[in-house]
């Protein structure tokens, strides 16, 4: 809504407006550095995260490492120590500081917790654990010139995307559509919310029209919890307050206790599809692919 | 039950006593009532505020907001009465009062030539004399007179040049009184509460200036006939038409033109008027479209325009009796449309008022009104075979009564019930597709009934002492839950000389209807809450102390005045808060507590070709919800924090000038401490999920902890008098912000990467403007 309502705002008066910016001279405070942690487990994947601080704004833009700090995850009595081993995953060119060779295994449920401490004495506590998978049930997609004289080249498709919810239940999601494109994953949709609106225990998602004839795409249904679910959107409305005079204070709610941060484990269904606008049926009977 | 009754009980004795004891004054006494309407001789319309005076025996009465006035003065007398009205021609009447008389009077327009340009009359006595203290009047010729942007003349814009009045935002309409928010005013177009009075985000309000006759803003010290808002009252009148002949007037400006038609119905009898505004901004988008339409490339612009209808009939029935109806309806509509997706957005007010004068006796004055008021957003989305919409609204059904008593020349008495029938629409929201596989639908209703009994009287003690002292009694049920309150009201005034007043006054006020907002100023999408058992009435105390005075023989106003205000339960969003799709938004609020004081100065020239006024205001606003009662964290840690519209030095200069008969001038200059905003202290980076690219996330540490630069500026405005023959109208040449400074709307942070290798090389603010320099012509015309 508050999108729109800019948007609106720069469509009729700031248009008169453009190139009324300036670069000033702010004089901020003092910022009190915290430690800011991103943890996702996944079943079969090593533990690993990147344990980084908050800095002054204007500070150098090098990433702050952290390389003083005890973290270690405890399952089931289990406690894993991750070292302080920087690295690059370079498939998904993700950084990680804190690794452990020991693998995540879900199988056996059960919360996962999460300790940090650093020698200036901040500490850092999550908890977590692995939710029900979620499967996506059905995705169909329509072009724009559907009943109309065909577009062609330029017509494009919006995405459907079903799946089944339990409106007993407080559940909170995250979907994510990637298109593929010469072997790289573009992200083209990425949002949260709450299992609220469902219909007869199923729940539609649906895009603009913006996809393109033969486009392969990736659609992810992650099943989230509320702290997940809290910290991705709050963190968008921090990053939309940056620029936005409308925007309503945007104070982030961390995941983690004691710093900014998230520790998710990963519970999602993912599917494929090629967009196509000769299919018959222009439905594609969902077939699970291989988890990440 | 018995707390319903005892209200009740209330209600009937302050209605009733006075209305009884109005009755057993009609035994004869050694005193007889003069009394009547005063109105313009050329139009007929009511004048409200006239001063009415008996200068051989130094008492007085102003007209009331329908034009009437009532003297009690003593039997036998022949006695010389004077009737004064700020640009009008000044009348004495001599009466002879062996009974009660009735005596009508129409004031004459002062034609003000430039040779004559001192005006006959005192315009500040009134001021002087009254107890009501904190309280703005304008006239129309001022707000038309004064360089706005974009050359729309605009009552609100003009009264934020006023002490103790904040606009929010530049070019926003918003009212910021006192430290109140722009929900805590009690805004009234002919006695209907208007829920949402701008268009267009705020920046213009909803007042068309040639359809409105009188304007007034409480800012403190409010009358007990008032209740329901904390911070202000702005009591806006409609003309009622004019009752001697077909006329009209309107304007041609940048942004919208407008056009008012009056004309009797019968002669003196009855008139009516019809006034209606339209912006442009659609039909020049449609041909910027329209062209384009063979561009592929080419992102339509969707339409946007806002309009105001005022209509009102007003017959006098008999010399005792006369009816009004009047009615507003005003919307923004923002819409687009093609073959998939149809979009429309829609808000705005409609208001309706019927009243009934009747005058009892010549003490005794009732008004009886009837009023509906409606204010609603809705949004209508069609795509594909999807439909989406949602809206939020409220809706009142309003009955009051009003006494006007006026006993003898020391008192005048104002005695009256109000009952309110509440109707919420929060946030209802229906989403559906045509094979029914989505069919969703979420949202509140409620219902609620405000009322609200009140009486007051202003006593003249003596020459040096009078008071105005009043209680307000109110109500407000909502799910079974009931809020009472207590509301006194007083002030006094000592008037050391015949130009020096001292005046002093309380004011306790309940809210109970709540316009929450998480965003710095006051959007559509907005909602009005009721209190329920969750949400406690707001309410706010108010003292503020005060020294007038006239300079130069009468042709200065000097007023100053300190204030200060606290207000328990007010209302926010905690951090992060859902608001749509919600079924208990009260589970998101936050409560807390509300402060502000300041000294007001202000310095007004009404006399000579030189007019206008100076005014400077020292003061401070604070917040502060660190209650966590109901399980949600306080906001900025439980500290107080500065609104955004506080504001610690504000000036404002307006000047008129009228070189010859046909050119005048105005001037406006501005200066304002920055606006508290909300600046990061940090970031930290977020990388997330394999396939997104990392984000930098700004740490917002405290609410508002950064002051926007100083503001200022200056608007300039030249006018020429049209004389053509048939009637007369006058070209505006007005530039908005002169010098072309460039003033800060808001500060973001930008991220300055190699445009190479992509990669962040430093960050940096960066201040955005809204309006540079802006010159417009705009037409006025009156036939």
């Amino acid at each position: 809504m508050r999108y729109l309502l800019l948007w609106m705002f720069a469509a009729i008066i700031c248009l008169p407006a453009c190139n009324l910016e300036k670069v000033i001279e702010v004089d901020l405070p003092a910022h009190d550095s915290q430690l800011v942690v991103e943890c996702y487990l996944e079943h079969g994947k090593p533990y690993r995260l990147l344990l980084t601080e908050s800095v002054n704004y204007f500070s150098s833009p090098t990433l702050p490492d952290i390389d003083d700090a005890t973290v270690v995850i405890t399952h089931q009595g289990q406690s894993v120590v991750l070292e302080y081993k920087p690295q690059l995953d370079t498939l998904t060119g993700k950084i990680y500081n804190y690794a452990s060779d020991a693998l995540v295994d879900s199988t056996g449920g059960g919360t996962y917790r999460l300790e940090i401490s650093d020698t200036r004495g901040r500490r850092i506590t999550a908890e977590t654990a692995f939710l029900p998978k979620v499967p996506i049930t059905e995705i169909t997609w329509e072009f724009e010139d559907k009943d109309k004289e065909e577009k062609d080249s330029t017509a494009k498709a919006l995405l459907l995307i079903r799946h089944s919810e339990d409106p007993e239940q407080e559940n909170y999601y995250r979907m994510r559509i990637l298109r593929d494109s010469a072997q790289k994953l573009i992200n083209e949709l990425d949002f949260v919310y709450r299992g609220l609106f469902a219909t007869n225990g199923e729940l539609t998602l649906g895009t603009a029209y913006r996809f393109e004839d033969k486009d392969t795409l990736q659609v992810l249904l992650y099943h989230i919890d509320r702290r997940f679910y809290d910290y991705f959107r709050t963190i968008d409305d921090a990053v939309d307050a940056n620029g936005n005079p409308f925007a309503p204070p945007a104070n982030i709610i961390s995941g983690v206790e004691g710093g900014w941060g998230v520790f998710a484990a990963l519970s999602y269904d993912q599917k494929t599809v090629v967009v196509r606008k000769d299919s018959i049926t222009q439905r594609q009977h969902l077939q699970p692919l291989h988890r990440r | 039950m018995k707390k319903t009754l005892f209200l009740w009980l209330c209600v009937g004795m302050a209605v009733w006593a006075p209305l009884r004891c109005a009755q057993a004054q009609q035994a004869p006494s050694p005193r007889h009532t003069l009394s009547g309407y005063v109105k313009d001789a050329e139009t007929g319309e009511d004048l409200i505020g006239v001063t009415v005076s008996v200068p051989s025996l130094k008492t007085g009465a102003v007209t009331n907001e329908y034009g009437f006035y009532s003297l009690s003065l003593p039997a036998g007398d022949s006695l010389t009465v004077e009737f004064y009205f700020i640009g009008y021609e000044k009348v004495a009447q001599t009466v002879y009062m062996d009974r009660d008389r009735r005596l009508d009077i129409r004031l004459r327009p002062e034609l003000l030539s430039i040779e004559q340009v001192v005006i006959s009359t005192d315009p500040f006595q009134e001021q002087l004399d009254a107890p009501q203290m904190s309280v703005e009047r304008l006239s129309m010729e001022e707000v038309k007179s004064i360089p706005v942007i974009f050359g729309e003349a605009d009552l609100v814009k003009v009264l934020q040049l006023k002490p103790g009045v904040q606009s929010g935002s530049e070019g926003s309409s918003g009212l910021y009184v006192r430290g109140g928010g722009a929900d805590q005013n009690l805004i009234l177009l002919d006695e209907a509460l208007v829920y949402n009075p701008s268009h267009l985000f705020g920046f213009f309000s909803i007042f068309n200036p040639d359809a409105v006759k009188d304007v007034t803003l409480y800012k403190g010290d409010f009358p007990a006939k008032f209740g329901g808002r904390l911070s202000s009252v702005l009591d806006v009148r409609l003309k009622e038409g004019n009752k001697q002949k077909f006329s009209g007037e309107g304007g041609v400006g940048l942004i919208s033109s407008r056009l008012t038609l009056e004309a009797p119905l019968a002669k003196d009898k009855a008139s009516f008027i019809v006034s209606g505004r339209r912006t442009y901004f659609d039909l020049i988008t449609r041909q910027i479209n329209k062209a384009n339409e063979d561009n592929p490339d080419y992102d339509p612009i969707p339409d946007y325009y806002f309009y105001d209808l005022n209509t009102k009939v007003n017959v006098e029935l008999d010399e005792k009796n006369r009816l009004f109806l009047s009615g507003y309806f005003g919307r923004d509509v923002f819409q687009f449309n093609n073959d998939n997706f149809n979009f429309n957005f829609d808000w705005g007010n409609a208001t309706t008022t019927l009243r009934w004068n009747h005058i009892i006796n010549p003490r005794l004055f009732m008004n009886a009104s009837f009023i509906f008021s409606d204010y609603k957003y809705q949004i209508k989305n069609q795509f594909n075979a999807f439909n989406f919409n949602i809206g939020s609204g409220i809706r009142d059904y309003n009955g009051k009564l009003d006494f006007e008593y006026s006993p003898n020349s020391k008192h005048f008495i104002q005695f009256g019930y109000q009952h309110t029938y509440h109707q919420f629409e929060v946030s209802r929201l229906r989403f559906e597709s045509e094979d029914g596989r989505v069919d969703f639908e979420s949202g509140q209703n409620f219902e609620g009934h405000e009322m609200g009994a009140y009486i007051q009287d202003d006593i003249d003690w003596s020459e040096r002492w009078r008071s105005e002292a009043g209680l307000r009694v109110s109500a407000f049920g909502n799910q079974g839950k009931w809020y009472y309150g207590i509301e006194p009201r007083l002030s006094v005034r000592w008037r050391a000389s015949d130009k020096t007043s001292f005046k002093a006054g309380y004011a306790l006020m309940n809210q109970y209807v709540h316009l929450v907002s998480n965003s710095g100023t006051s959007l559509p999408t907005d909602i009005w809450y009721p209190s329920n058992r969750v949400v406690a009435p707001q309410q706010s105390q108010q003292i503020a102390m005060g020294m007038s005075r006239t300079l130069a023989k009468g042709s200065f106003f000097f007023n100053t005045e300190v204030y200060y205000k606290w207000m328990a339960n007010q209302i926010d969003y905690k951090d992060g808060a859902q608001l749509f799709f919600n079924d208990n938004l009260d589970t998101e609020f936050v409560f807390g507590k509300g402060w502000g004081y300041g000294w007001e100065v202000y310095l007004e020239k009404k006399k000579g070709r030189t007019t206008g006024w100076i005014g400077y205001t020292l003061s401070w606003t604070f917040r502060q919800f660190a209650d966590s009662s109901n399980g949600n964290a306080p906001i900025n840690n439980g500290k107080a924090f500065f609104p955004r519209y506080d504001r610690r030095h504000d000036v404002s200069v307006v000047l008129m000038h009228r070189f010859t008969e046909r050119w005048s001038a105005g001037f406006n200059f501005v200066f304002g401490t920055g606006n508290a905003f909300s600046l990061p202290t940090g970031r930290f980076i977020y990388q997330d999920l394999p396939g997104k690219d990392p984000v930098v996330v700004p740490v917002y540490p405290e609410r508002n902890n950064y002051r926007l630069p100083d503001y200022h500026r200056a608007d300039i405005s030249l006018t020429y008098k049209l004389r053509p023959r048939w009637g007369e109208g006058s070209l505006m040449f007005s530039v908005y912000n002169v010098y072309n400074r460039r003033n800060a709307f808001f500060v973001y942070f930008e991220e300055v990467k190699d445009p190479d290798t992509n990669q962040t090389l430093y960050f940096q603010a960066k201040q955005v403007t809204l309006f540079p320099i802006i010159p417009t012509f705009s037409l006025d015309f009156k036939f």
